[in-house]
């Protein structure tokens, strides 16, 4: 099901789909509805990458006016159920270096292109990483969720670090009536013996990081040695299918870039190692529209093929496209991409900390150290990112939550400067979600 | 007078996180 011909009237945009049904979507109401061809005809044609509210059309005879009134009164209407989705400071998800040291050298990679931030350093202090979490855990109000999130270099690398971790965070947690929710990344290449034996007796997600089958995977994924690796996560998937111990959920995620273009063969190969969920994501500095253009088709592709899979149930177990059905049914306008200052914070293998998962080594990104927290650093980061990066008038602000930081600086130079591509990539996703979500809620 | 608008209702029951993994945060739409 491919968007076709975009437009807009105020807080609604609408599109046709190919079979030439019409869905809207009210920007701020989080309202999606079925309008008629002549209410489509009163609105103005706009494109993907325009944000901005255009002029409106004004209608001709009483037929037009009529179907203009339409679209004026629900454009005007509050919708009551819609809920703000301020975040008040409180941080309540981290990302943990264990390390930053990795088995891998991925191409894209993010962490300093080899998993050290340009830090190498072999392991997290554990002793010293309790007493942080104590803070961050006994920080919140029973009830609060808390959630980490296992990350390096590659954890795998010191399962007893994890394990130690874990167990105080499980504790703590208790301790405190906090629920605790854990999860790592990782690249899956070391799940065997005591380190699956650790990864099984956890109740965690493990998201593992693969980018499709061996002959794409081992050019984009190889070992640090630039040999493959693809063989040994294939093994470690494999061992963790044959019994998943206490593990919540096994996800896996792929990165899409002009190397790696087939998206679709990705989720057909994925499919094959029965994960819970998947993601598709999109090289965060590829600036190519080429190489978006094919990511985006085949996003599309894969929507429709989850779709015919099994509906809803299989079409949400991709990121990508569960995201926009979270903010429609939660009835919650997002107003951040991410709770990058607010409600989350990276610790990395030194225990200091950053806003972002992507910054960790960088000095001028330090926003803390152990138990201590800038919160003058901190406060640059109190408004929504909607408004942080002026996105007042983009149709899709409520489910994207204004973008992300990281990209924007690292293809612009500013982290507040949106970054064309990322909108652009957005929107198509939630047109996409959009005439599903359509298709789902009126089936029911 | 012809009906231009027909509203879709969401279904608020399958909200929240809770299937599976939560993927929302670091990088995702948070509320």
């Amino acid at each position: 099901m491919k968007p076709i011909e975009l437009r807009r009237h105020n807080e609604i945009i609408a599109f046709k789909a190919e079979d030439d049904s019409i869905t809207a979507y009210h920007a701020y109401n989080l309202e999606v509805a079925e309008i008629s061809p002549e209410s489509f005809a009163q609105m103005t044609p706009i494109a993907i990458t325009d944000g901005a509210i255009p002029d409106v059309k004004l209608p001709g005879n009483d037929e037009e006016k009529e179907a203009f009134e339409a679209l004026s009164e629900w454009n005007s209407e509050v919708n009551p159920n819609a809920k703000s989705g301020k975040l008040e400071f409180g941080i309540r998800t981290i990302n943990l270096n264990i390390n930053q040291i990795c088995n891998l050298k991925c191409v894209y990679c993010a962490a300093g292109g080899d998993g050290t931030y340009g830090q190498p350093t072999n392991k997290i202090n554990v002793e010293k990483t309790l007493p942080q979490l104590k803070f961050f855990i006994s920080s919140l109000s029973p009830g609060q969720k808390f959630r980490i999130i296992f990350i390096g270099g590659e954890p795998l690398l010191h399962p007893e670090a994890i394990l130690a971790i874990y167990n105080y965070a499980q504790e703590e947690a208790a301790i405190h009536k906090i629920i605790p929710i854990m999860s790592i990344v990782t690249n899956g290449t070391l799940l065997e013996g005591r380190t699956l034996e650790i990864v099984r007796s956890m109740k965690i997600d493990v998201k593992i990081s693969l980018d499709g089958p061996k002959e794409i995977n081992d050019i984009v994924r190889p070992t640090k040695n630039n040999t493959s690796s693809t063989d040994m996560t294939l093994a470690g998937i494999r061992e963790l299918n044959r019994d998943r111990g206490n593990i919540t959920s096994f996800n896996l995620a792929a990165v899409c870039s002009a190397r790696n273009p087939e998206a679709l063969k990705t989720y057909q190969f994925f499919r094959s190692l029965n994960p819970d969920r998947m993601e598709f994501h999109f090289e965060s500095t590829e600036k190519s529209s080429e190489t978006q253009r094919i990511y985006l088709e085949q996003m599309s592709l894969i929507a429709e093929e989850a779709w015919n899979n099994g509906g809803e149930k299989e079409l949400r177990k991709i990121l990508q496209f569960d995201q926009g059905f979270q903010v429609l049914d939660s009835q919650t306008r997002i107003e951040n991409y991410c709770g990058a200052g607010k409600t989350y914070l990276m610790v990395d293998a030194k225990n200091k900390l950053y806003t972002c998962v992507w910054a960790a080594g960088d000095q001028s990104e330090v926003v803390g150290e152990n138990e201590q927290l800038d919160h003058d650093k901190l406060a640059k980061y109190a408004k929504p990112l909607i408004e942080l990066n002026n996105c007042q008038t983009c149709w899709a602000r409520h489910a994207c939550g204004g973008g992300c930081m990281y990209i924007n600086k690292a293809n612009n130079g500013d982290k507040h400067k949106k970054d064309n591509l990322f909108c652009e990539r957005t929107r198509n996703l939630l047109l996409v979600t959009l005439s599903y979500y359509k298709k789902a809620r009126t089936a029911e | 007078m012809k009906k231009h608008i027909k509203k879709i209702k969401p279904n608020t029951e399958l909200a929240g996180p809770g299937k599976g993994g939560d993927p929302k945060e670091p990088c995702g739409p948070v509320a």
